[in-house]
């Protein structure tokens, strides 16, 4: 069968095709739809940046209160920083990077460009996850144990503040290798599969 | 008129001018009428939010083409691994009631739509927009504009996929 024969049938199922009509209802719909997609991404980015705002808030909290009560505060105030630097970091990418998403509407190459260096950058930021968020938050609750132990009450004994280091050490060392695992398996599993996707679609529109 | 009123009637005009290119593209992405449901709709939204920045020098259907194909493109990740559980059932397509009244022509016609629709799909996924474009008639010149190809890359590109659609039709007319 020719190429010419099989287009006419394609083009005749076209014209067969039930016409959507944009009614009332129709644009009600896909008006709040698209609301759900603004709601969902902001969410999403508030959901991702409240933890590293939330550990600040408590760790300043301490900061605050061994301030008011005459005490060195300065590592409870670094370990409330350091979340916070964190917490804009992300925000901050999210905004260049959406700044640099392409408009809908842009042609077929030059969106799965977009798609793939966005993709690229989710690499990157996840395989260097310890320089950025690990490695922050690993030593804002370094600090906050050199808080209590340094400059926590003048008879609190010794093998109390090891317990202490020891607990806060383990546990974020523990902590820290399951998240650096998860966004490891995220980007084998998902990331790079669908880097490969887009590539091999570039490919195939390369021409 | 006030801009909501103006991205309303955009949306309007393209949505009752062009729908059924959302639908057909729907069906060609998604082999489960659930999902080209579902894809229909995504693509709709992401229609109703391109309207602001829409430019009057690209001509609409060519924008709506981008628009779909782009949010088709992105879908199928989404829906892979629902894909791999259903296994898609060979289509039956009900011939489009058209003025041939001859029962035996129309399920003719019907059997050819979904062998087509099925080849269509086997296709890799950038081979597949550019048949879609060229079985919709478009001129080497609009694909160029749609896919972002040089006019000389759409032709390579298509004869390519022109031979591989053939040989996928021959392999499903076979099995149907």
């Amino acid at each position: 069968m020719s190429f010419d024969e099989l287009q006419l049938a394609w083009q005749h199922d076209r014209a067969a095709e039930t016409q959507p009509q944009a009614d009332a209802n129709v644009l009600r719909q896909v008006r709040s739809q698209s609301r759900a997609f603004t709601r969902q991404i902001f969410w999403r980015d508030v959901r991702e940046v409240l933890a590293s705002f939330l550990v600040a808030g408590v760790f300043g909290n301490i900061a605050r209160e061994a301030q008011n009560e005459g005490a060195t505060a300065w590592p409870a105030w670094v370990a409330a920083a350091l979340p916070v630097a964190v917490g804009f970091y992300f925000l901050i990418d999210r905004w260049i990077m959406r700044r640099r998403a392409a408009p809908q509407g842009e042609d077929l190459r030059t969106e799965l460009n977009r798609a793939a260096v966005e993709v690229k950058h989710q690499i990157w930021l996840l395989r260097n996850i310890t320089w950025w968020y690990l490695a922050p938050l690993g030593l804002a609750t370094v600090m906050l144990a050199v808080q209590i132990t340094l400059y926590g009450p003048e008879n609190f004994p010794l093998a109390g503040k090891i317990v202490i280091w020891a607990v806060i050490l383990g546990t974020t060392g523990w902590v820290d290798r399951w998240i650096w695992n998860l966004n490891q398996k995220a980007v084998d599993t998902e990331l790079l599969p669908r880097l490969a996707e887009l590539e091999s679609r570039q490919q195939e529109l390369a021409g | 008129m006030n801009a909501a009123t103006a991205h309303e009637q955009t949306f309007t005009q393209w949505l009752n001018d062009h729908g059924a290119i959302l639908r057909q593209l729907s069906r060609v992405h998604a082999p489960e009428p659930v999902d080209a449901e579902e894809l229909y709709q995504e693509m709709m939204v992401q229609l109703w939010r391109s309207v602001p920045r829409f430019a009057e020098q690209a001509q609409a259907s060519t924008w709506i083409y981008r628009v779909c194909l782009n949010t088709g493109l992105t879908w199928q990740r989404t829906t892979r691994r629902r894909e791999a559980r259903v296994v898609p059932q060979a289509e039956s397509v009900e011939a489009a009631p058209s003025d041939e009244q001859d029962p035996a022509d129309r399920q003719e016609r019907g059997d050819l739509m979904a062998a087509l629709m099925q080849a269509v799909r086997s296709l890799p996924p950038g081979q597949r927009s550019l048949i879609v474009l060229a079985l919709d008639g478009l001129s080497y010149r609009e694909i160029a504009e749609i896919t972002g190809m040089t006019e000389n890359n759409v032709g390579v590109a298509l004869t390519r996929a022109r031979q591989n659609l053939t040989e996928k039709m021959k392999g499903i007319s076979h099995e149907l």
